[in-house]
């Protein structure tokens, strides 16, 4: 059941009545229902992975909340007779006996995703290992296995639970149900975003009133979303698959356009994902992190990481980039790497140990292929010439002396848009690395005029090219205006004429050019595949 | 409840635009595709009909209601459809009897022998996007669409024809509220003659067995024909097409004779009627043109008569509105009839 479908929208309709119309205090059991059914309708059998993931992480939080809870009682009960070294040993004993659950919950569930997500990868690459160092064509088989509906983004979810309570950042959460809410909710099971227990729980276990103010901005939001998932995303895409699909005989330019476009293509389609989920929630009242914060106006790849995909990034610097780089071992290796190489490389080493780690992790997240290793490590490998080369850019700048100037700013964010785009040419192309390389030397060596009969051939005819282009200039509207705050909140002050209008343009505009039912190939959402 | 009347009035913003938008986006087949249109002039044209024709495009190629009306004075509409199924004819009954309860209804047997495997976009659109009575037209839909349909889109047109904003036509919007009549209560009228007509052979058959969804179907038209008191007739056009074998023609006979039903094939009683290969029929001897039209339309019409005298002119009201109508027809028939006899002079040569 995709998010664009009439499908959802009568769900949710549905799961909407059955909120309002019960007591506030029944009304989370309403989204876990609502939240299994739409789980066991898209995935049937499958579900079983999800109740593993709920279970685990239930059984695991509590019995480390039981640990927490009986040291602090413990520790009460004895603080006049305990040495101070007592306690310590104390607190060291119970946290290795937590330490010891989580471990086992992460080994559980990153197996289970690792089994899934990976299997196949991992005996393909045995395979070509024997065949390469031995001749040996005694292949494994593959397991083909199914991948779940969102394990990776319930998964990530979960576990990200699961350490948090390992590090009392919050207390166990002691009803079952409402865990298996915060891990099944269904307006974000497909595509994120990754939400912290803390922070989505506040809203979602709420049972808010019904505000009309909050319900017409998320229908604004989901209709927002519709817009650039179905006019923009869905439309180019048509031009996306044509050109990649020829790569060996379209032009340079055609190919360069190719990866503009799926540029727009994969913000409309995630974002606009996002968007519905949001939109979604605020429907029921539910609060859902910000997953995108206008990524293309980033002016360096390490700003554009922190506006594409939030939740991910964020999870990835908390729970693995930020323990690796507090680890005993490392800080073992930042002492010694300071003393041999000296105070500023020396320094930096461990963090690129760190960095290095997380982003061959987002690659792995992102597919089990190759392209997408390789992928994580070139946004790597950028990252840390940029920080390496930061005394260059310093000086060179000092020299054209237009650092923080207009032209600057847009020399930054034109620069950080298009490596990020080429970039994504590793995302794009199925036939893998090689493919990929092929693509962005034509791209950027082969140029060619363009023609509107060319476009046409590859997928976009002129009119779809019209309304294609004019969605993305809608886009960058609505970016640049995001920077006053809330579009959705400004349309609601308006005029109740022009409110009104403007609604029925939007609506028309969607219902009318979207990229949907019989003649269009139709889309999932990009990110269901992760 | 304060914001209420903003509510109720904000949701009929959006029916109106929703109304709006299915009216312009809905193809007209006004200059195009005309059978399209036969579904939707039934609740315009159809005045109290004593017989209601239905079954696949063969019917409203060689059944002209206005011609019937002149020879027999039988009142009738022709909701006949390009592959209409029995399902569909089923559903359309029973929208049918939500507007006016015929006297007879003269089913055309045709695609008994063909199953789901037939569905088609195209002509399930034509038989049921029109469709007014909504529990028929759902009937006709979720028994009719297929997988790669989506069944919201006859209901809201728009969510399937949106894609068409660029093919958009001035008649579009012209018609978007009032389309005029392009058919003749269902009767498509054609003067052409081809430049040949290749008649096959019947080939053997392995199993004469019907399509069972279309039997089911046909038993079910029956059931509600009996349960209306409508009297039923089951018939095969006259055409020349290598698809029927006489086991269809004794397997109808049979379940007619039990159920107290006719069943009649005219194909073998062309001949009788002068009906010619050659020059009454459009495309290989299976679509009628006019003179093969008004040849049999008035065989069928004696056939009536004898046989169910449904024909009455109690109704001054109703006769009139007629009368006035085949005026309208006598005169595009007569230009018709002039057409086809300028085509009949180019390949009268071997007519026989």
């Amino acid at each position: 059941m995709s998010y664009t479908s009439l499908a959802f929208a009568a769900f949710t309709l549905g799961a909407l009545i059955i909120y309002y119309l019960m007591p506030s205090r029944f009304r989370y059991l309403v989204l876990l229902a609502f939240s299994y059914a739409f789980y066991i309708i898209t995935c049937g059998k499958y579900v079983i992975y999800i109740l593993v993931t709920t279970c685990s992480t239930y059984i695991a939080t509590r019995f480390m909340g039981g640990i927490y809870r009986r040291q602090k009682e413990y520790l009460a009960e004895n603080k006049e007779t305990l040495t101070r070294d007592e306690k310590k040993q104390y607190k060291e004993k119970s946290k290795s006996g937590a330490r010891r659950i989580m471990v086992l919950t992460l080994l559980l569930n990153f197996g289970v995703l690792g089994v899934l997500k990976y299997a196949d990868f991992t005996i393909a690459n045995i395979n070509m290992l024997r065949l390469t160092l031995f001749n040996s064509t005694g292949f494994l088989g593959f397991l083909n296995p199914v991948l779940p509906l969102g394990i990776s983004f319930y998964t990530f979810q979960s576990m990200g639970y699961v350490i948090d309570v390992y590090f009392g950042r919050y207390e166990a959460e002691k009803n079952p149900f409402k865990l298996a809410l915060y891990v099944s909710y269904f307006p974000q099971i497909i595509q994120g975003p990754i939400s912290r227990f803390n922070e989505l729980s506040k809203t979602l276990f709420a049972g808010a009133a019904f505000n009309s103010e909050s319900f017409c901005i998320g229908l604004y939001r989901i209709l927002w979303g519709l817009f650039k998932k179905l006019v923009v995303a869905d439309r180019l895409a048509a031009y996306v698959d044509g050109a990649v699909n020829h790569y060996t005989e379209a032009g340079g330019t055609y190919l360069l356009l190719a990866v503009f476009f799926y540029s727009m293509q994969i913000y409309g389609d995630f974002s606009g994902g996002i968007d519905i989920t949001i939109g979604v929630s605020k429907l029921f009242g539910v609060s859902v992190a910000e997953n995108f914060d206008r990524p293309f106006f980033s002016k360096s790849v390490a700003e554009y990481w922190r506006r594409w995909h939030i939740t991910l990034g964020t999870w990835f610097k908390d729970y693995i980039f930020y323990p690796i780089t507090v680890s005993k071992r490392v800080l073992e290796l930042s002492k010694k790497s300071r003393e041999k190489i000296g105070e500023g490389f020396g320094k930096r080493l461990p963090i690129y140990l760190a960095m290095f780690t997380v982003w061959f992790a987002t690659g792995l997240w992102h597919g089990a292929e190759w392209r997408y290793v390789v992928w994580g490590l070139l946004n790597f490998v950028i990252l840390t010439f940029s920080t390496e080369a930061k005394p260059l850019y310093d000086r060179l700048n000092g020299l054209l002396k237009w650092e923080g100037s207009f032209a600057h700013r847009c020399f930054a964010v034109f620069r950080t848009f298009w490596i990020m785009s080429f970039l994504r040419v590793f995302d794009l192309s199925s036939g893998g690395v090689k493919m990929a390389l092929v693509i962005i030397k034509k791209s950027l060596t082969d140029i060619c005029p363009l023609t509107l009969e060319n476009i046409e051939l590859l997928g976009l005819d002129r009119q779809e090219l019209t309304v294609g282009c004019i969605g993305i200039l809608i886009m960058l509207i609505y970016s640049l205006r995001q920077r006053k705050g809330s579009i959705e909140e400004a349309i609601l002050k308006l005029p109740i004429a022009a409110r009104w209008g403007f609604t029925a343009l939007a609506c028309m505009a969607v219902v009318i050019f979207g990229s949907y039912g019989m003649g269009y190939n139709a889309r999932d959402f990009i990110y269901l595949q992760f | 409840m304060k914001k209420l009347p903003r509510f109720i009035a904000a949701a009929a913003l959006a029916i109106l635009l929703t109304v709006l938008l299915d009216h312009i986006f809905i193809p007209k087949y006004i200059s195009e595709n005309q059978d399209g249109s036969i579904t939707r002039e039934f609740y315009i044209q159809a005045d109290r009909p004593e017989v209601i024709f239905l079954g696949a495009s063969t019917v409203h190629y060689c059944i002209s209601p206005d011609y019937l009306y002149k020879c027999s004075g039988i009142t009738s509409y022709d909701r006949s459809n390009a592959s209409q199924t029995l399902w569909q004819s089923y559903y359309l009954l029973k929208d049918t009897l939500t507007v006016s309860k015929p006297k007879l209804v003269a089913l055309d047997v045709s695609f008994l022998k063909n199953g789901e495997e037939f569905i088609e976009e195209p002509s399930n659109r034509k038989v049921i996007e029109h469709m007014r009575d909504p529990v028929s037209k759902l009937g006709a839909v979720l028994s009719s669409a297929g997988d790669f349909e989506q069944p919201a889109g006859y209901f809201i047109p728009v969510l399937r024809y949106h894609s068409r904003w660029k093919d958009l036509k001035e008649e579009d919007f012209r018609y978007a509220f009032n389309a005029p009549c392009v058919t003749y209560d269902g009767y498509l009228m054609d003067s052409s003659i081809p430049e040949e007509q290749h008649i096959y052979e019947p080939e053997p058959i392995d199993d004469p067995s019907f399509a069972p969804k279309a039997e089911e179907y046909l038993d079910r038209i029956i059931e509600l024909c009996k349960n209306e008191g409508i009297e039923l007739l089951l018939m095969k056009t006259p055409t020349f097409v290598n698809s029927w074998h006489t086991e269809y023609d004794e397997a109808l006979e049979k379940k007619a004779g039990s159920n107290g039903i006719r069943y009649i094939n005219f194909s073998p009683l062309a001949d009788e009627m002068g009906i010619r290969v050659r020059t009454d029929y459009i495309d290989d001897g299976e679509h009628m043109n006019i003179s093969g039209a008004h040849k049999f339309t008035e065989y069928l019409g004696e056939y009536i008569n004898n046989n169910y005298a449904p024909a009455s002119d109690e109704d001054e009201v109703l006769k009139k509105k007629w009368s006035e109508k085949l005026g309208a027809y006598e005169k595009a028939a007569a230009e018709g009839m002039a057409a086809w006899e300028k085509a009949y002079e180019k390949y009268a040569d071997g007519a026989e």
